[in-house]
């Protein structure tokens, strides 16, 4: 053993993990293991050695390395699982295919699959391990680098304590010496192992180089059965350092197969004995640089280490991967492809050589990364098949990522490009996809008409219907109705886009209570569809629904939808909704009246808006940005925003507000009046209420009547406004108390603030001045929640003086039956003090004494503390 | 290990030849009296133990110098002890009260060099122990 080598070098320090993992396998409770650490610190060996115990103890195992090659075809990280013949245009047939085999493969006893770099692992892979591990057929154990990010499915795992996680540190100074001794085969001088372990720092990799690289150059030497440092060390270049420069060192042909391996590893040993002499092999193997692994039957060389995988992925020139990787493809192309995951990695070689590969391969390829929502993957994937020509699913699956990357633009080229191309079976969707996109994306309503005017031979179709319904409801939501029907269409794809266009259609139409229930059941329909052509994110569905309910007052169901949605769109990297649903979160907090809040949701979607197209979410983001600002009044007259697109009915809500920002309060409930008036001609009610009650708002004296006019909205919110009007046209100080009331339940404060200060005028003005300082005072609370509110509706005209702050405090406390001298010691002043307040309180409510004082402010004092005011 | 610490532990061993029966009864006295559950742990009669200790230890600190022969005997050392349920815990638990032992029946001869170098020793046999029966470690897949 003098000569000792670095061939497997033994396994030190970490027989308490090895027991740990496998308790977790043998427990029962736990289905996977995380171990964590920084590179080199022996992760990889570690997972090794449990497989070893748990095959020792009857599981079958696999161990799989993911990597960050963009070019990975999905799931080839998994190759090893994979059936033979698999069909990849049905991933849940393919999943299923899986999971069976695992079951035949286990017989009773768990699979146990190894993972490297899991945090590279593409989605596809994870929607797999996620399936199987739900199934309780599989038990992972994950390697992850330090500060990289766990998938979803192991976190949570983690979290709800079904997953365990072991942290590796570096191996203590003992461990250190114990390996070296039996890594050298003999004692180490105190001096020696005090140098390695200080450079080292227990990290085995490094510890491995500096001693291979010791050996080499002769500082490191055996002598009388000990090993000795005959100088010092190599002076302390990184790890990443020392492992170039010995690649560096390496011949041609030991090179080349440390090339071919970083390419394409794992590599069956037959495979590489028929080009590679053995006793290259050997040599490497000596050297520390390759291992076998026994997978089964099968026999795998892999590099010892994925830190030598990225140092030659580095310094490898492009044309010599491209060649490598080609007389691989051709090498196994030559005995059948028959291995398991052979095709899929067949075309992960030939994309990474030559940036393409087989073209139906491919199409399936991307087929399964757009199931698991892998965009840029699909993209990637999608273009290389296009590559060799014309393929309708190719471009309608690029054009589709591209519109949910929010890159419109580029997705009309595709697009359009495609639907040119005649007919075809994918003809049609790609119609659809277009109109899609033209309308969501790029706001051309009329191009996406002219567009889907190409598909009129499908005319009876459920898809068709829906999106020309869509596009009909932009400007008349009664014939887009007629045009949807009330039959739901029996089968999906087309029942889902039915589903959503309805929801859209009727929410505008103002029957809200029916849109939710629509768009409710369209998630929940879309949920479980596995085919995402076309009908795009389930996500989509929770817009609408969020809107649905905010117009009828069911904030807290609005908040709670728009997170929700938010969650899963930003989980999948959907841009093109991600941005959506701050925006909705800024309108239901413009609903409630809260300014900052809105101002700071719509900064954020706007932020997520901007870039590509125009689509309506970033109209109407800005439009919601400037009624925050209007009514903070902190929009300044030459503020760029204030460049809204005309025209478009659902910025005139900007328009209107930008101009009352600037004095023009007239000219403003003239304008948002005028666009009420156009939008019920177009039977979109829901924004009409919405827009003759701002222009009411603004005291536009014929608002209200039009608005009373404007019913058949659905929902608590509508019937308030039109209450409201009613209560205007009536000059009835207790309809408005009323509706202000109605308004302040439904969490809508500063419009409730508004009518309570109208009130408070009209009582005041018919000589009933105690339900006037009531009202102002109810009104006082209420804006007190927004934030810095100032709408003119807020504004008392004529000389009214509202308590000041210590006025209340003890009008309050005299409401809630407190003496003068309590009050006195609760405020910390005099008794005197006191009854100085308490007379001015008096006089300025108009009351006589302490009884009727505590009937008017029980009024205010009854505004109960809402759950959202309380944290 | 270093050179030097091979050869103290070699010496103490040495030192303690004649009364190593007597140092495995001790040894053996406290682990029991430490966790009385551990008797069920060693089957056989407590005088066979007793005798199997000190052979054994003898045996592996002689042949630390053959690394090649000192990790074929603690393999098949740690194989027949993973066979009894000791598991890695108890290595550790052992090693503390064996060094105690030793400083017992040393008394001033045992000292901190000596401390340290048994406690390499102990480790070195332990992981040895532990890594039971041969893997992967050592062997080439390629020249054998």
């Amino acid at each position: 053993m003098a000569t000792a080598t670095a061939i497997g070098w033994p396994f030190v320090g970490r027989h308490g993990e090895v027991e740990r993992v496998s308790d977790a396998l043998d427990g029962g409770l736990l289905d996977a293991v995380v171990l964590t650490g920084s590179s080199g610190v022996g992760k990889t060996r570690l997972a090794q050695e449990c497989l070893a115990e748990a095959e020792s103890r009857g599981h079958r195992v696999a161990h799989v390395a993911a990597t960050a090659s963009a070019s990975a075809v999905p799931l080839s990280a998994l190759a090893p699982l994979l059936p033979v013949q698999m069909d990849l245009t049905d991933p849940h047939a393919l999943f299923e295919a899986v999971r069976r085999w695992l079951h035949e493969q286990a017989s009773g006893r768990r699979f146990v699959l190894a993972v490297d770099d899991v945090d590279l692992l593409d989605t596809v892979s994870v929607a797999l391990l996620q399936f199987l591990l739900a199934d309780g057929s599989l038990f992972v154990i994950a390697t992850q680098r330090t500060d990289t990010r766990l998938p979803d499915v192991l976190e949570s795992r983690w979290r709800s304590g079904r997953a365990l996680r072991v942290r590796l540190d570096s191996l203590e100074k003992q461990s250190v010496e114990t390996l070296l001794h039996f890594a050298l085969g003999g004692p180490v001088s105190t001096a020696a192992s005090e140098a390695l372990w200080q450079a080292s720092r227990g990290n085995v990799l490094y510890l491995r180089e500096l001693v291979g690289c010791g050996q080499r150059d002769g500082t490191l030497v055996c002598a009388d059965g000990v090993w000795r440092l005959t100088g010092p060390l190599t002076d302390s270049a990184g790890v990443v350092e020392l492992v170039s420069r010995r690649l560096h060192g390496l011949d041609p042909q030991q090179r080349a197969v440390l090339e071919l391996l970083a390419l394409c590893e794992p590599l069956a040993v037959d495979d590489l004995l028929r080009h590679t002499p053995v006793d290259v092999l050997a040599e490497l193997e000596a050297q520390g640089l390759i291992q076998v692994r026994l997978d089964g039957r099968r026999q795998d060389v892999t590099l010892t280490h994925p830190l030598h995988a990225e140092a030659l992925q580095h310094a490898m020139p492009r044309l010599r991967a491209r060649s490598l990787l080609l007389a691989q493809v051709e090498r196994v192309e030559g005995y059948g492809a028959r291995r398991r995951g052979d095709p899929l990695m067949l075309a992960s070689w030939r994309l990474d050589a030559t940036g393409t590969a087989d073209p139906t391969l491919l199409v399936r390829a991307a087929s399964l990364a757009r199931f698991a929502h892998d965009l840029p993957r699909t993209e990637r994937l999608a273009e290389a098949a296009l590559r060799h020509g014309p393929d309708g699913l190719a471009s309608l699956l690029l054009g589709e990522a591209l519109h949910e990357q929010a890159r419109y633009a580029e997705a009309e080229q595709v697009l359009a490009e495609a639907t040119g191309g005649g007919a075809g079976p994918e003809a049609f969707r790609l119609v659809l996809a277009r109109s899609l996109n033209l309308h969501h994306g790029l706001g051309d309503t009329r191009a996406a008409r002219e567009c889907l005017a190409g598909a009129d031979g499908e005319a009876g179709d459920p898809a068709r219907v829906a999106v020309d319904a869509l596009l009909t409801g932009v400007t008349d939501t009664g014939a887009a109705l007629e045009l949807l029907g009330d039959a739901e269409p029996g089968t999906d794809p087309g029942r889902v886009l039915w589903l959503r266009s309805r929801a859209t259609v009727l929410a505008d139409a103002g029957r809200l209570a029916d849109a939710a229930v629509a768009a409710e059941r369209g998630f929940a329909r879309h949920r479980q569809l596995d085919y995402r052509m076309v009908v795009s994110h389930p996500a989509t569905q929770l817009v609408v629904l969020t809107e649905a309910l905010r117009e009828q007052g069911r904030l807290a169901e609005a908040e709670e939808t728009a997170r929700e949605g938010f969650r899963l769109a930003v989980a999948d990297g959907i841009h093109s909704l991600i941005g959506a649903f701050p925006a909705q979160l800024g309108l239901v907090a413009l609903t409630r009246g809260r300014v900052g809040t809105a101002e700071r949701y719509f900064r954020e979607a706007l932020a997520h808006l901007r870039g590509g197209g125009r689509p309506p979410a970033l109209v109407s983001g800005v439009t919601g940005l400037v009624v925050a600002l209007a009514w903070r009044g902190a929009l300044a007259a030459d503020d760029p925003l204030l460049t809204l697109p005309d025209g478009e009915l659902i910025a005139a809500r900007g328009r209107g507000w930008a101009l009352c920002a600037v004095g023009r309060q007239r000219e403003a409930g003239q304008e948002l009046r005028a666009a009420g008036g156009l939008a019920v001609g177009q039977g979109r009610l829901t924004l009409a209420v919405e827009l003759l009650h701002d222009a009411l708002r603004l005291g536009d004296p014929a608002a209200a009547r039009e608005l009373v006019g404007v019913t058949g909205v659905q929902g608590d919110l509508a019937a308030a406004r039109l209450a409201h009007a009613d209560a205007v046209l009536r000059r009835d100080p207790d309809a408005l108390a009323a509706a202000a009331r109605t308004f302040e339940q439904l969490g809508v404060d500063l419009v409730a603030a508004e009518v309570l200060v109208a009130a408070a005028e009209l009582y005041r003005a018919t000589g009933t001045p105690r339900s006037a300082t009531a009202c102002a005072n109810q009104a006082a609370t209420l804006v007190q929640r927004c934030e810095g509110a100032r709408t003119p509706g807020l504004v008392t005209p004529v000389g009214h003086s509202p308590l000041t702050a210590r006025e209340r405090e003890v009008a309050l406390l005299v409401a809630e039956g407190y003496s003068s001298k309590r009050i006195a010691a609760e405020l910390f002043i005099s008794v005197r003090t006191v009854d100085n307040h308490l007379q001015s309180i008096y006089t300025k409510c108009g009351v006589k004494n302490r009884s009727e004082l505590a009937a008017v402010m029980g009024t205010a004092g009854a505004v109960p503390v809402r759950e959202d005011e309380r944290t | 290990m270093s050179p030097e610490q091979v050869a103290l532990v070699r010496d103490s061993v040495r030192a303690m030849g004649p009364r190593m029966d007597a140092v495995a009864d001790e040894f053996y006295r406290r682990v029991f009296a430490r966790d009385p559950s551990l008797r069920a742990m060693f089957a056989g009669d407590l005088v066979t133990q007793r005798r199997k200790f000190a052979d054994e230890l003898q045996a592996i600190v002689t042949a630390i110098p053959d690394i090649g022969a000192f990790l074929d005997r603690a393999r098949l050392l740690g194989a027949r002890h993973s066979g009894y349920g000791v598991r890695t815990g108890h290595y550790r638990q052992f090693r503390d009260l064996l060094l105690e032992t030793f400083a017992a029946e040393l008394g001033d001869a045992w000292t901190e060099e000596l401390a340290v170098a048994w406690h390499r020793a102990y480790d070195m046999v332990a992981e040895a122990m532990m890594m039971g029966v041969p893997r992967s470690t050592g062997a080439s897949f390629f020249t054998r």
